[in-house]
């Protein structure tokens, strides 16, 4: 496969790859590590390919072979899903890739609406990393309340996304 | 969207879920595919929003009229996600929208509208206000510039006698033939981003605003807001610059030169402009690191009443969160107790979470050690940086005379510096500090990798390899001759100190 169809297919389906690691890992820093092993190991593979499959089958298919072995390393942990949820979560994420790769767009938009307050809240979580008592601190709420405020941004901000989804179909 | 379940999955992200809300949802996952839609969308969500919210100003914001700085070819400098795959920086695109544009949205994405001075296309004159589509081949006029406008409101300037070819396609892509062209592009979305290429180079926009500058000797890239990634193509480095910042690539002559290694810890900056894991965290990436214990320090707890002469003896050292693994070598007479997992094992507390490596054996009485419990930390690799590594095991005095990698074959490593003093030894009974540093730079012939190893902030080691960034590759820290031949490194720390 040549280079800039490997780019290309990289474009098409980082995100929605991302989300399902995101999705088994409930970890940001494990998925993109996990990201990191998946497009290697697709890299290196690259040779074997054939060109009559498919690109995101087989990225996929990789992708749950590494979150099995990942699993495999996380067995002690009572929070992580099951074998079965996770290959049904990566036929799902697949077979959705475009669906969720076009949520970007939106996600944008919708941020650009947020009140002042919950742009800033989402800006010092998730741009800066910061906890939700640091957080609290710099706005002179409890750490309760912060988490509160997330919570209610996100379901808003999910929301918004769907809503431009099925208004831009 | 069911709210209940949304709950679950909100639980499940938080880490709150219970044990029976988990095994609700997990299975509601096997069933259901609506429920894993509604489960991948939120955990798209949480995974797009770092990215996000990482741009610049808010929507709000005025456009900056595109800089009067041309492209002028791109080399060095190019994008390419392949090499960025190979450095696993998969994760590091980012893309926010500013205000969307008052064009029409049949227009097909790579359509142009000429909307400032003159151009012609295919050979016909162009006069402002005129549309067309691609492929073909757009000149500005010589001592002039043309500036047009994408459906999306990206801007495209030629400058001075410019020639473009534009590919034909939704994607907007040009092969920049002569002269200078400026972008000014909005965030693109997946499948219709702007592809620039020239005959040396290639570079993929994703949404962004930025001035470049090139010159015989270097490049210069300057990054108003949003992220751009760019890929040397002498060196391979990929780098992701975010607004606000600037990068700079030498050309491919022997005499210019990058930054010269120093031994002064401060200056001795990694030149990898992203973190990772976002700011105030570094978390370390992938390796192993042992510890070994060359007898245990506890004395027999019990006599073994099933096995008449025998004792039994147990050790247990608390250790860090993380994913650990441990092995024992014993005389094959010892034989393990409480444990189906042989003399040691690492137990994990389900009441209180802690971890601990045990060491439990059953033994005959009156045979002594040796008994060697051998303790990894399984870790995750950083390539941009390591700092801070900690005895993780309590008070357990531990030696270190040395620090070395272990490079895999064919990786030359040339040593420039060692301290050995021995006022610079660790201190026994405390924590001690290992950085290890990694640093690029230009040799006068080619870009290589300066590793650097401080033992409480003092430099111990500085060695010099031939290759040009950190690869993922198992280390070890060995200490040589003392107590201990290896240490065990912590985990998550801040960056900043």
């Amino acid at each position: 496969m040549e280079r800039e169809r490997f780019l290309e297919y990289y474009q098409e389906i980082q995100r929605p790859l991302r989300a399902y690691l995101m999705g088994a890992t409930r970890d940001l820093h494990d998925a993109d590590d996990l990201s990191q092993v998946v497009w290697q190991v697709l890299w290196k593979k690259l040779d074997q390919f054939d060109d009559s499959r498919s690109f995101k089958g087989w990225s996929f298919g990789i992708a749950r072979l590494e979150v099995l072995k990942w699993r495999q390393s996380k067995a002690r942990s009572r929070e992580v899903l099951s074998e079965t949820a996770l290959e049904k979560l990566s036929d799902t994420s697949r077979d959705q890739a475009e669906h969720l790769s076009a949520r970007h767009g939106f996600l944008l938009d919708c941020i650009s609406e947020l009140a002042v307050l919950s742009r800033r809240v989402v800006d010092l979580k998730y741009g800066e990393g910061r906890r939700s008592r640091e957080i609290g601190e710099l706005i002179s709420r409890s750490a309760e309340a912060v988490d509160m405020l997330l919570s209610r941004t996100r379901k808003h901000l999910r929301e918004c996304v769907k809503r431009k989804t099925l208004e831009a179909r | 969207m069911n709210e209940d379940r949304q709950e679950w999955i909100d639980a499940y992200f938080d880490g709150t879920a219970s044990q029976e809300v988990l095994q609700q949802l997990d299975r509601a996952l096997v069933e259901d595919e609506d429920l894993r839609i509604q489960f991948l969308e939120t955990a798209n969500l949480l995974a797009e929003l770092p990215l996000v919210v990482c741009g610049e100003e808010p929507v709000s914001a005025p456009l900056l009229a595109p800089s009067s700085v041309g492209v002028r070819g791109w080399q060095p400098l190019a994008l390419a996600a392949c090499a960025a795959l190979l450095l696993g920086l998969a994760a590091l695109f980012s893309s926010w929208r500013s205000s969307v544009p008052d064009v029409p949205v049949a227009d097909a994405p790579s359509a142009l509208t000429l909307t400032e001075g003159s151009a012609q296309f295919e050979g016909s004159p162009l006069k402002e206000g005129d549309r067309f589509d691609p492929p073909g081949k757009l000149e500005a006029k010589a001592g002039a510039t043309a500036v047009f406008r994408y459906p999306d409101g990206s801007q495209l300037t030629l400058e001075d006698a410019a020639g473009v070819r534009l590919e034909s396609g939704a994607a907007k892509k040009l092969f920049l033939e002569q002269g200078a062209l400026v972008v000014d592009v909005v965030p693109q979305l997946p499948g219709v981003e702007m592809i620039i290429e020239t005959a040396n180079s290639k570079v993929t926009v994703l949404g962004t605003r930025y001035r470049l500058a090139t010159t015989d000797s270097e490049d210069l890239l300057q990054v108003d807001y949003g992220k751009v990634r760019v890929l040397e193509k002498v060196t391979g480095l990929v780098s992701t610059v975010a607004g606000g910042g600037s990068y700079r690539v030498s050309a491919t002559s022997p005499d210019q030169a990058g930054p010269e290694p120093s031994a002064n810890p401060a200056q001795g900056v990694p030149q990898f402009p992203a973190k990772l894991y976002g700011q105030g965290e570094i978390r370390l990436a992938y390796g192993t690191v042992k510890k070994k214990y060359p007898q245990p320090q506890f004395p027999p707890r019990a006599y073994d009443f099933h096995r008449p002469g025998w004792i039994r003896e147990t050790f247990e050292a608390a250790l860090p969160e993380g994913d650990w693994e441990v092995s024992a070598s014993t005389p094959q007479k010892y034989q393990p107790f409480h444990s189906s997992k042989g003399v040691a094992a690492i137990q994990q507390s389900t009441r209180t979470g802690k971890t601990t490596a045990a060491l439990k054996l059953s033994r005959p009485a009156g045979d002594g050690p040796p008994v060697r419990m051998r303790l990894r930390k399984v870790l995750k690799w950083d390539y941009f940086s390591l700092k801070y590594l900690y005895q993780a095991l309590g008070d357990e005095p531990f030696e270190l005379s040395s620090l070395c990698l272990d490079l895999p074959e064919g990786i030359e490593e040339e040593e420039v510096f060692k301290q050995e003093a021995p006022e610079l030894s660790p201190v026994r009974g405390k924590w001690n500090k290992v950085e290890i540093q990694y640093i690029r730079f230009w040799d006068g012939e080619r870009w290589r990798l300066e590793v650097r190893r401080y033992l409480n902030g003092e430099l111990r080691t500085m060695t010099r390899l031939n290759i040009e960034r950190a690869p993922p590759l198992l280390f070890e820290l060995k200490s040589g001759a003392g107590l201990f031949d290896d240490i065990a490194i912590g985990e998550v720390f801040p960056a900043e100190e």
